[in-house]
């Protein structure tokens, strides 16, 4: 096989394309391994250089997640952290695509809703967590609520950028079958927006991922923020650590979920 | 037969309107092929978004059979430059579409749709996602698709203008194929004059830009009827005979229209001369 000449020079994405065309999940699943090998070496060489008992070695922590997985105390904060984005994801996920779509395709509908999105949109909603908290109590609604308002900001906003950059001649061609608004909907705008929800997916989790950990600091005895926050007052570092790298293996099963998901939706984009 | 009565398209733009077509009469028979041939921006396109009924017309009247348009209609098919396939859907699925939206459960759907993709050379690649295909075999699954909604008037718009030269030229005779097995009305849209003379049996001839308008029909006696066609009549007399005959009026068409842009331009510089003066 020819190989380029000058590498570099081909666009991004036309380089990403031919990376998934020449190798499959397996082996991207094999380079995740490699780095996680190398952050848990330089992990270790920091702790030995440190010689803290604030960081230890990765040996114990895993241990200690091995130890705190199998009796399930720590599957149920993990449960319990999931719950609460996947509560958020379903009812906000969809009202935002919804709602960023219709903006999208319809200037009226626009004109309405982004003055909204203009305002509140770029506001950290961590700082409404006091007032949520206030609003909706301490349980796990104001959690739920805060992840929600993080995602369905991400979601909405892409919705609506992904929409209007519809190709309108794909919209004329598939009206000039005789399509209804909702068909133009189903069969051209959807689709063509998918790739930009699930990258505002991916970076709306890892946003929510973030603010939930702060958000389990309060008012809560479970889930993987309080998990971490608790060790560290009970002074258990290794505990503390396990909760951490816990937490890390969350964040990467969400990122690998997305994956999955686009390879599925998205495989006409593969050009293989 | 599709009847054009003074139809005039315009398009709303920032603070007004543009006007891209002018009082475009024509008639266009029953298992016809007319050419519209004309330079860019002389209101082609506009007037093939009207005929297939996404555009309404600022004035004037589109009859298909002797019923006023009001809108895209069921038999009326529309083949794009760039194909208008759906990326993410198979050559299998964009073929059947029109019959889905009209909501045939798939095995009617495949039962209709196979044989037009195997008459089209695509049932080997009825799998695979239009980004697999070559420029001449996307569009070619443009056409099938059009012929899935069994059309009795197909409108095709520069179908063939970003293919190359070979590929252009047996899509050209793929058409006259298709002329042959189905009893369709064809309207063709080209900014290419020997295009025009191959395919068409008759040619309205389009000048001026914003707006464009109607500046005569071209049409051949003699040998070359649609039978007579192929591979052979490209390097024919009667075809070279067509092509200096549409050249001609297109040159002169151009000509006119720049006259008339002048005469305008003179006397709107007239009029504020004379406005200067009373002033």
């Amino acid at each position: 096989m020819s190989r380029r000449r000058v590498p570099g020079l081909a666009p991004a994405g036309k380089q990403a394309a031919e990376g998934q065309r020449g190798e499959g999940p397996g082996s991207r699943a094999l380079r995740a391994m490699a780095a996680a090998l190398v952050v848990g070496l330089l992990w270790w060489l920091a702790a030995v250089l440190v010689g803290k008992p604030f960081l230890p070695p990765p040996g114990p922590a895993f241990l200690r997640l091995a130890e705190r997985l199998a009796d399930g105390s720590l599957l149920l904060h993990l449960g319990a952290s999931a719950m609460r984005i996947g509560v958020a994801l379903a009812v906000a996920g969809p009202l935002a695509v919804l709602l960023g779509l219709a903006a999208g395709r319809s200037a009226r509908f626009d004109a309405l809703l982004s003055p909204f999105v203009y305002l509140l949109h770029p506001l950290p909603k961590v700082a409404f967590l006091p007032v949520i908290m206030l609003f909706f109590g301490l349980g796990d609604a104001a959690k739920d609520i805060l992840i929600g308002l993080i995602i369905f900001g991400q979601i909405l906003v892409a919705a609506r950028d992904a929409a209007r950059a519809v190709e309108p001649g794909l919209v004329d061609a598939v009206l000039s079958l005789g399509a209804s608004r909702g068909q133009v909907l189903r069969h051209v705008v959807f689709p063509a927006c998918l790739p930009a929800l699930l990258t505002a997916l991916r970076v709306g989790l890892g946003t929510a991922i973030a603010v939930l950990f702060l958000a389990e600091t309060f008012a809560t005895q479970s889930g993987l923020g309080w998990y971490v926050m608790d060790a560290w007052a009970r002074v258990d570092y290794p505990d503390m650590y396990a909760a951490i790298v816990a937490l890390a293996f969350f964040g990467l099963a969400v990122y690998a979920l997305i994956d999955l998901l686009e390879a599925w939706l998205c495989s006409w984009r593969r050009r293989d | 037969m599709i009847e054009l009565d003074e139809v005039s398209v315009a398009y709303r733009v920032r603070g007004g309107s543009l006007r891209a077509l002018e009082a475009a009469s024509a008639v266009f028979p029953a298992g016809s092929l007319t050419a519209l041939i004309g330079p860019s921006g002389c209101g082609k396109t506009s007037l093939v978004a009207a005929m297939a009924g996404l555009l309404e017309p600022e004035s004037g009247r589109i009859a298909v059979d002797g019923v006023e348009l009001s809108g895209v209609r069921p038999r009326t098919a529309v083949i794009f430059q760039d194909g208008g396939l759906l990326p993410w859907k198979t050559v299998r699925a964009n073929a059947e579409l029109p019959l889905l939206l009209r909501g045939l459960p798939a095995r009617e759907r495949r039962q209709k749709v196979d044989p037009i993709l195997e008459e089209l050379g695509l049932l080997d690649f009825a799998s695979f996602h239009p980004a697999r295909l070559s420029g001449g075999m996307r569009q070619r699954l443009g056409v099938a698709r059009a012929l899935a909604c069994e059309p009795d008037l197909l409108l095709m718009d520069e179908p063939f203008s970003s293919l190359d030269a070979l590929t252009r030229e047996a899509l050209q005779d793929g058409l006259l194929d298709v002329r042959r097995r189905h009893d369709v009305t064809m309207i063709l849209v080209t900014h290419s004059i020997e295009e025009a003379a191959y395919l068409a049996d008759r040619v309205y001839v389009f000048a001026g830009k914003a707006p464009g308008r109607i500046a005569g029909l071209v049409e051949w006696a003699g040998p070359g009827g649609a039978a007579a066609r192929g591979p052979g009549f490209r390097a024919s007399d009667a075809y070279f005979a067509r092509c200096a005959k549409l050249r001609s009026a297109f040159e002169a068409a151009v000509a006119a229209g720049d006259t008339a842009r002048d005469t305008a331009r003179a006397a709107a510089r007239n009029a504020a001369g004379a406005a200067g003066g009373g002033a």
